[in-house]
């Protein structure tokens, strides 16, 4: 009898083959990385080389010094250098929408796929429990999501070391960044994969499961606005809290999702 | 006689109000082919699917190959029976290797590798191990389907209208795969819509309709129809013989040309109509017993259970 992971390693395996033989569907995710990225470089390096005008007018300035208890590390740049420090880590928040789209999309597929494609009822007649069968579909966008999160992270990295001002780069590696990039952003990604999981169990198409994105991204989105209008950053202690508010959300859903996942229901209730 | 490998004791399912299978029961012994036909709706699926793990019944017991199935056990039953659901569900974008090594190990087959190549070279499909499941024929896909569900060697086999949708040849192939599983020793279930499919392959053929209404041999069922029909050819014309073979226990089904087809209640009125044309004049060239068909049969007691 093979035992549970190679049953989750199997059907993981399943799914990364399905994505290699059909990378299209990589594409949104990948052009999210852009989506995401772009907004902030432009404002950050192409911007000031186009206009010659300097990011660091007295307002920002103030700002970016209000935070150096927060952010010690601006107080070692140029004001220009802080400026875009600043408000490199206030964009920074945007990488968090890469998970979320990256894994709402592709776990939308996954499991709407094996509907479509009536292939589910075979797999429930092999000894897999409900369990297997969740994790083994999640893990594969759940590994995406987080490769193209890391992949945005790099883009960062390389635009900050190459074109951005001196040692601003260094501010990647702050506490808040990595929190972020290595805590906010998987907890974010097991929310929208565990959401577009238990959606997909009453949706026909990957679409209607993939809209629940507005829902998850829309928090994201005020918290970026209000950081602009605002103009300060969620600080270490923010994040924490909202990595605890994840995992409890997240516990919240694995729950749900064991009451969604019986065999009987995925068998009769699934169309 | 072989040992039961399935054994189904007042087997029940409910979903909600609705009864799906009720008081079934039947067992099905190693090297046997059980047909099991029924209208649509009338809960072959549902059996299926309680005999394969995949639904628990609400009363009765089932046990497959000596496990009894309980939600404990389930996980245990379905390593031991291969099911053939009624769409193939393979995953196009993979190869037909990809998809058969997938369940292997699903189901824990030790050297996988060997066991795919084995399968794919008993159901015919050698030839086109890499080829993506999604390009194969209707046909191919069904091989690649039963192949799936005999991955893990089950001694019993539930194959959910196997031939449904396919061409004649593709459809004899199936058949010829199924003798072969019987010769192998396995219980193999075929459910089916084609009376006659269910005729030529299965030892025995239970109809059911929620309920089962019968389960016996073809021949058995076939002859538990009362009485038959005759057809008696006429020199001259069929329709003016018509009211003289109505007499007595005699009912005329249809005239066509110079043929008259009578429905008779016993065996021993043939002598008596055949008697009473000759006396009558008419000049008889054929008289022809009709054994009453498993199609009638089937649909008498479907209607008789309303």
């Amino acid at each position: 009898m093979a035992s549970s992971w190679s049953r989750i390693a199997a059907l993981t395996r399943k799914d990364v083959e399905e994505v290699r033989r059909q990378p299209g569907v990589l594409i949104p995710a990948v052009a999210m990385v852009a989506a995401v990225a772009s907004p902030g470089f432009l404002l950050l390096i192409v911007a000031p080389r186009f206009t010659g005008v300097a990011l660091a007018d007295p307002d920002l300035v103030a700002a970016a010094e209000s935070l150096s208890a927060q952010l010690p590390a601006l107080n070692n740049l140029t004001p220009e250098g802080r400026a875009q420090a600043f408000l490199l880590q206030q964009f920074l928040m945007f990488s968090l929408l890469v998970p979320i789209f990256a894994a709402l999309s592709l776990a939308a597929q996954a499991f709407v796929g094996e509907k479509q494609s009536k292939s589910l009822e075979p797999l429930l007649t092999t000894p897999i429990t409900v369990p297997e069968l969740l994790l083994g579909k999640v893990l594969t966008p759940l590994l995406l999501a987080l490769l193209l999160m890391a992949a945005t992270y790099l883009l960062h990295l390389v635009v900050m070391l190459t074109l951005g001002e001196a040692g601003v780069w260094r501010t990647l590696f702050l506490p808040r960044t990595l929190m972020l990039y290595l805590l906010i952003g998987p907890l974010v990604s097991v929310t929208a994969l565990l959401s577009a999981a238990i959606v997909s169990s009453r949706a026909n198409d990957a679409r209607s499961a993939q809209q629940l994105g507005g829902l998850i991204v829309l928090p994201l989105t005020g918290l970026f606005v209000a950081q602009l209008a605002g103009q300060f950053l969620v600080n270490t202690t923010a994040l924490a809290l909202t990595a605890a508010a994840l995992l409890i959300v997240n516990l919240g859903l694995v729950w749900l999702g064991v009451r969604v996942f019986q065999r009987e229901t995925i068998l009769l209730r699934w169309k | 006689m072989s040992a039961d490998l399935v054994r189904a004791s007042s087997l029940s399912r409910r979903f909600d109000e609705r009864m799906a299978v009720a008081d079934l029961s039947f067992t099905l012994g190693a090297g046997e082919v059980l047909a099991l036909l029924g209208p649509n709706g009338a809960g072959k699926t549902t059996t299926f699917r309680i005999l394969a793990g995949l639904l628990l019944p609400t009363a009765g017991t089932v046990t497959i190959a000596g496990e009894p199935l309980t939600r404990d056990t389930a996980d245990a039953v379905r390593g031991r029976v291969g099911l053939l659901t009624e769409a193939p569900g393979l995953w196009d974008r993979l190869t037909v290797r990809h998809n058969l090594s997938t369940f292997a190990e699903l189901h824990g087959v030790e050297r996988p590798r060997q066991r795919v190549d084995e399968i794919m070279q008993a159901v015919g499909l050698s030839g086109r191990a890499e080829d993506r499941a999604g390009t194969l024929s209707k046909g191919l896909k069904q091989r690649v389907a039963i192949a799936r569900a005999l991955i893990h060697d089950p001694p019993v086999v539930l194959l959910d209208e196997p031939t449904a949708g396919l061409d004649p040849e593709s459809a004899r192939d199936v058949r010829d795969f199924v003798r072969t599983l019987r010769e192998q020793g396995r219980a193999v279930m075929v459910s089916t819509h084609n009376l006659a499919e269910a005729e030529e392959l299965a030892d025995r053929i239970a109809v059911m309709n929620t309920r089962l209404l019968a389960l016996d041999t073809p021949r058995s069922l076939r002859e538990r129809r009362r009485g038959g029909r005759v057809v008696v050819e006429l020199e001259g014309g069929a329709a003016q013989w018509a009211p003289l073979a109505a007499r007595g226990d005699h009912h005329v089904i249809d005239v066509e040309s110079d043929r008259l087809t009578v429905a008779i209640d016993a065996a021993h009125t043939v002598p008596d109509l055949v008697t009473a044309l000759a006396a009558g004049g008419a000049r008889i060239q054929r008289v022809t017993p009709e054994e009453p068909s498993l199609e009638e049969t089937y649909l008498e007691l479907v209607r008789q259970d309303g």
